[in-house]
């Protein structure tokens, strides 16, 4: 174990135990984005060498440059969660929506929320990956019930119900790919991502199939895919909007992350099942969300389908499996998560002025909210993919991986989607733009109720417009782990 | 010969625990159900004694022994006591009637058998023949948390699924790794808790555990 991966989860444990210790809620506000701003410090020194290539190895910990990715997503959105939590949760507080108990229940249990996503990106052994996304699960059940009332233990309830079954046919997929490996890697390290990796070409096809098709649907249901994504609008409307940006932006990424990890190995194994079953749950997942996104009338589910939209499009650039499409993917999941909190954070800040989520009832976005109403609709053009922001680039990829590969039926599916989306998405943000506000409805602005907002947005359209060399030789160098690492 | 009993012995244990799945399916009471959830883990607790005993294997002692504290004594007590703690009803609410369940039991039995059948020629141990069973008992799992409408016969179902998964890594690998059963037993304890937690809240809010009083979510 190296020094900086003592001091990384050193700096995880000692920001855990303060937010735990500290039961003033004005301090803890403080205290959490800090905390979070030191991990991520510690957790981008830790994984500079990774980035630059030397993937790290050693006993149970791993990280090479895919899980580098997912974990320095994690941490830039989970500081801006912590920074925005501090004007949204604060103002939860000050209308005595929560109480102070409850908020430090919350601070504690953000924390220790972004730091086990981090660390389910740092092991080795698949079977911690699983315990790391059954963890996540647990952890934010509570954050996702911490309102209390019908509607927010309803959502908690169905979420951890069917996250809980997933999670269980995910270890059903995991002990027959463990049967799998038997004969072929000594049992002690039949788990470990490495070795499935090292002896994929010999693991037993008939368990390989049967196991990642398990493994798929179990994590799948985590990730939201069709038709296992009931529980995700219930909790994204329901969760606190920081809970409901790092939920959408980065905990579907904790599970998309473990498909993935079966993903390649099954493509070793058993080429081409795995690519034809996501292919089909990506387009069930686009289909299904962007006829949800038209009809939907609250704000917050609105954006929880978008969610499921985006993860089917990364689900589609996996299913088409050429290094471009994977690229694309990589590249739709990094953009997803930058700008999906925008949107959420957005409509926290109007969900907390108008005090409701409905669409129909906000009006005169333009007067009372004038900041929001910017970065929502900024937010919206962003995520349905008009240029120049990230996710333009994402599906402009995904587009010539599927013309390359020569799926033009899948194309024309995409396009027609993608536009029932566009259209769907911008009817409903341009709706509440007009009209006249009622009296007295005045978005506050703080610095931390815009700044987290400003700079992910800022960071979108940066990385659209300037991709840097650095950055492509990043997703290249993951893009080579795929087929035979 | 020995060898020969202990096999038979594993057979006749996965079979009643498949028959107690089939018999939940088939009960209206509450407090039945928790005690069939009991036995059914008392059988895969000598189930996994049995195992380790013939395979020489003494990590698997360790998840018998887990296995008859935490799922024959401790999570049918909390159960029971959550129960009591809110006075659910003693009936249990069917959204398809007895027969029906029944039917539908026996078709998820013949389509596990049909879809386990090309894997077991690649399995090697002699408690293979188990495999369909457990892949039964996770689907009998799944349609008691689909058709049955309270909050704690959905924690039931979930851990009988939980019970057929832990059948099936018996039956085709003699167990996972310990920290593989270590890691699932923990989850599982701590979903249990969560979900007694919110089954209050639910009760609270509800005056009743009664899920179909969670339709307010939708579009």
């Amino acid at each position: 174990m190296t020094p900086m991966l003592l001091i990384m989860i050193c700096t995880m444990a000692v920001s855990c135990l303060l937010c735990f210790v500290c039961r003033n809620p004005r301090i803890s506000a403080v205290i959490m984005p800090i905390c979070t701003a030191a991990v991520t410090v510690a957790v981008v020194a830790f994984l500079l060498p990774v980035i630059n290539g030397e993937p790290y190895d050693d006993g149970m910990f791993y990280a090479d440059s895919m899980s580098a990715l997912f974990a320095i997503l994690v941490c830039i959105v989970g500081t801006a969660a912590s920074v925005y939590s501090y004007s949204y949760i604060g103002r939860e507080l000050e209308e005595g929506e929560l109480l102070s108990r409850q908020v430090t229940v919350y601070y504690t249990l953000l924390m220790l929320f972004i730091c086990i996503m981090v660390m389910t990106f740092m092991v080795r052994s698949m079977a911690v990956v699983w315990l790391g996304v059954g963890a996540t699960t647990l952890v934010s059940t509570f954050l996702v019930g911490i309102y209390t009332n019908n509607e927010s233990n309803e959502a908690a309830w169905k979420y951890i119900i069917l996250c809980s079954v997933g999670i269980t046919i995910a270890l059903a997929g995991m002990v027959l790919v463990y049967a799998s490996t038997i004969g072929v890697i000594d049992s002690s390290l039949a788990m470990n991502w490495t070795d499935l990796m090292e002896h994929a070409e010999d693991l037993d096809p008939n368990l390989m199939r049967m196991g990642t098709a398990l493994v798929i649907l179990g994590f799948g249901t985590k990730v939201g895919f069709v038709p296992m994504h009931t529980w995700l609008p219930d909790a994204h409307s329901q969760a606190p909007s920081p809970i409901s940006g790092l939920l959408s932006a980065v905990l579907l990424n904790c599970a998309m992350y473990g498909v993935v990890r079966f993903y390649m190995v099954s493509e070793i194994t058993i080429p081409g099942f795995a690519q034809t079953m996501l292919l089909a749950f990506g387009l069930l997942s686009l289909a299904v969300a962007a006829f949800l996104i038209v009809q939907s009338r609250d704000l917050k589910r609105m954006l929880a389908y978008s969610s499921i939209e985006n993860m089917g499009l990364i689900a589609i650039g996996l299913g088409i499996g050429s290094p471009l499409a994977i690229s694309a993917a990589m590249m739709q999941m990094a953009a997803h998560s930058l700008t999906k909190p925008v949107l959420f954070f957005s409509a926290g800040n109007i969900v907390q002025t108008y005090g409701t989520r409905e669409m129909a009832r906000i009006r005169g976005l333009k007067k009372a909210a004038p900041f929001s109403c910017f970065t929502l609709t900024a937010g919206a053009l962003a995520i349905i993919g008009v240029p120049p922001f990230m996710i333009f680039m994402g599906e402009l990829t995904l587009f010539s991986a599927a013309a390359e590969a020569g799926h033009y039926l899948l194309m024309a599916a995409l396009a027609a989607l993608l536009t029932v989306v566009f259209a769907g998405m911008m009817r409903n943000v341009m709706s509440m733009h007009s009209g006249d506000p009622l009296e007295g409805r005045k978005e506050r602005m703080t610095a931390a109720s815009t700044l987290p907002i400003a700079c992910l947005l800022g960071l979108s359209l940066a990385l659209g417009l300037f991709f840097p060399e650095r950055l492509s030789d990043w997703l290249d160098s993951i893009v080579a782990m795929f087929g035979g690492a | 010969m020995e060898t020969e009993l202990i096999s038979n012995l594993i057979d006749v244990c996965a079979v009643f625990m498949l028959l107690l799945s089939v018999f939940t399916m088939a009960t209206t009471r509450m407090r039945p159900l928790v005690l069939m959830f009991s036995a059914q883990s008392a059988f895969l607790a000598a189930m996994a004694a049995l195992v380790a005993f013939n395979s020489d294997n003494p990590h698997i002692y360790i998840m018998a022994g887990l296995t008859l504290v935490l799922k024959v004594i401790v999570m049918p007590w909390m159960l029971i006591l959550i129960m009591r703690r809110i006075n659910v009803d003693k009936e249990v609410q069917l959204s398809i009637g007895i027969p029906g369940s029944l039917l539908l039991a026996g078709a998820l039995v013949l389509i596990s058998y049909y879809v386990t059948e090309p894997l077991l020629g690649s399995l090697e141990t002699m408690e293979r023949n188990s495999l369909a069973l457990s892949m039964s008992m996770i689907l009998l799992g799944l349609l008691l948390m689909c058709t049955r409408k309270k909050a704690i016969t959905e924690t039931i179902g979930l851990l009988m699924m939980e019970n057929g998964l832990f059948l099936g890594a018996l039956a085709i690998s003699h167990g996972m790794p310990l920290i593989v059963e270590l890691a699932a037993f923990f989850d599982v304890m701590v979903a249990v808790i969560i979900i007694g937690i919110f089954a209050n809240r639910i009760n609270r809010s509800f005056n009743s555990v009664d899920t179909t009083f969670l339709r307010r979510l939708k579009e």
